[in-house]
């Protein structure tokens, strides 16, 4: 009787453990969590639209700047004296044109005695000429303004100065990007989920974020989840036939999915950057239907044609799944 | 909870941070059974050991992660 005791107990032990460590590989492996997220923001690069040397700066680096807000201004001597170049234009097209239409009115009056029509014709079609040429030398002129106004950065929204390396003096040319500028309150997470944890994530569902630099929460919700990931076994060679590879390892790790979180909530004393790394945790029973685009029936409908018809994209949103079992 | 520790700008996993808890208070708790008279009712002790840790673990686990 003793003994029985003993067996039982130690394999009740037994099972609870097993019971217990089932819940545990499953609660750890199978939560929505992640380890890997970036923070995110919305990145303008900054580059001239005319070439020239840089004149004067009007901000440094760091710095917080406002919609258009002076940036930094390029020289503008030769852009003024294009436009100047472009006002004489008109004026002597329009001189010319004055002349070619005065030209053609008075030859209009003569008799046909008095003039040939061939004559006549050249008239007009010089006046014509003249006249194209008059709005050719507008359209000059409005593009030479356009040059001299472009000679002034301005920021393009309320924003942060990145990474700033121009100085005065320097020369930039027409595209060539000289800064970023963080926009302004654009701040969000991208979380890489592996594949084998996306089921239970959807679109709307609460996320906790925790950055790695502190323990206040940040929290959020899901925007939206990576619709697609780069396939090596897609690239071309030089006859764009796949190189499809041979070879796959035994160990393979499961493929990371982009999916964004929109940040709702940051409480007072956390710092933003972007780049910088956090944990994510999703929510699934936790879901927030007000921020979802999609009618809850619309979701309904379509998890009955899971897997079967070719579904649209359009009836549900931005990638959203039906709840519980999206692929 | 379930969210990586950060210490000196090296993320761990929180179950290394779990496991090294359990351990500990699994540790306790056998030293615990095994001075008292429970012993007696233990039929293989390494199972036992092995069970308790992972009974602890998960309880160590749950409570953790719920606390926020």
């Amino acid at each position: 009787m003793r003994t029985f005791l003993k067996v039982l107990i130690t394999l009740v032990m037994v099972a609870l453990a097993t019971a217990l460590g089932l819940w545990l590989w499953h609660y750890y492996m199978y939560t929505p969590w992640t380890r890997d997220a970036r923070v995110r923001a919305d990145v303008i690069t900054i580059a001239p639209d005319v070439s020239g040397w840089v004149s004067q700066m009007d901000i440094q680096d760091g710095q917080d700047v406002h919609k258009g807000d002076v940036l930094f201004r390029i020289n503008d001597r030769r852009y003024q004296a294009a436009l100047d170049q472009a006002k004489a234009t008109v004026s002597q097209r329009q001189a010319e044109y004055r002349l070619q239409a005065h030209d053609y009115q008075r030859r209009r009056g003569l008799s046909s005695n008095a003039i040939s029509s061939e004559s006549l014709d050249t008239a007009q079609l010089n006046a014509q000429s003249a006249k194209a040429s008059y709005e050719q030398a507008q359209a000059q002129l409005e593009s030479a303004q356009i040059d001299l106004e472009r000679t002034v950065i301005r920021a393009p929204t309320d924003g942060t100065v990145v990474n700033l390396n121009l100085r005065e003096g320097n020369y930039v040319s027409q595209g060539n990007a000289q800064m970023s500028l963080i926009r302004a309150g654009s701040f969000y997470v991208t979380a890489y989920f592996a594949e084998t944890k996306l089921p239970p994530i959807d679109v709307g569902d609460r996320a906790s974020i925790h950055l790695m630099s502190g323990a206040k929460e940040l929290t959020g919700h899901v925007a939206s989840i990576g619709r697609g990931i780069a396939n090596t076994n897609t690239t071309g060679n030089n006859q764009l036939l796949p190189q499809v590879q041979q070879t796959f390892t035994w160990v393979r790790l499961s493929q990371r999915i982009p999916v964004d979180i929109v940040i709702d909530h940051i409480p007072d004393g956390v710092y933003l950057s972007a780049g910088m790394t956090a944990t994510v945790r999703i929510a699934p029973e936790d879901r927030d239907d007000s921020n979802r685009d999609t009618p809850p029936e619309a979701i309904q409908h379509n998890s009955s044609e899971q897997g079967a018809a070719p579904r649209i994209e359009g009836a549900t949103g931005a990638g959203s799944a039906p709840p519980g079992q999206s692929q | 909870m379930l969210h990586e520790m950060a210490l000196g700008g090296i993320f761990y996993s929180p179950m290394l941070i779990f496991v090294l808890i359990s351990l500990v208070v699994a540790t306790l708790l056998r030293t615990l059974i095994h001075k008292s008279v429970l012993s007696r009712l233990v039929w293989q002790e390494a199972w036992f050991d092995v069970s308790l840790f992972v009974c602890v673990l998960a309880v160590v686990t749950y409570v953790l992660t719920s606390m926020d």
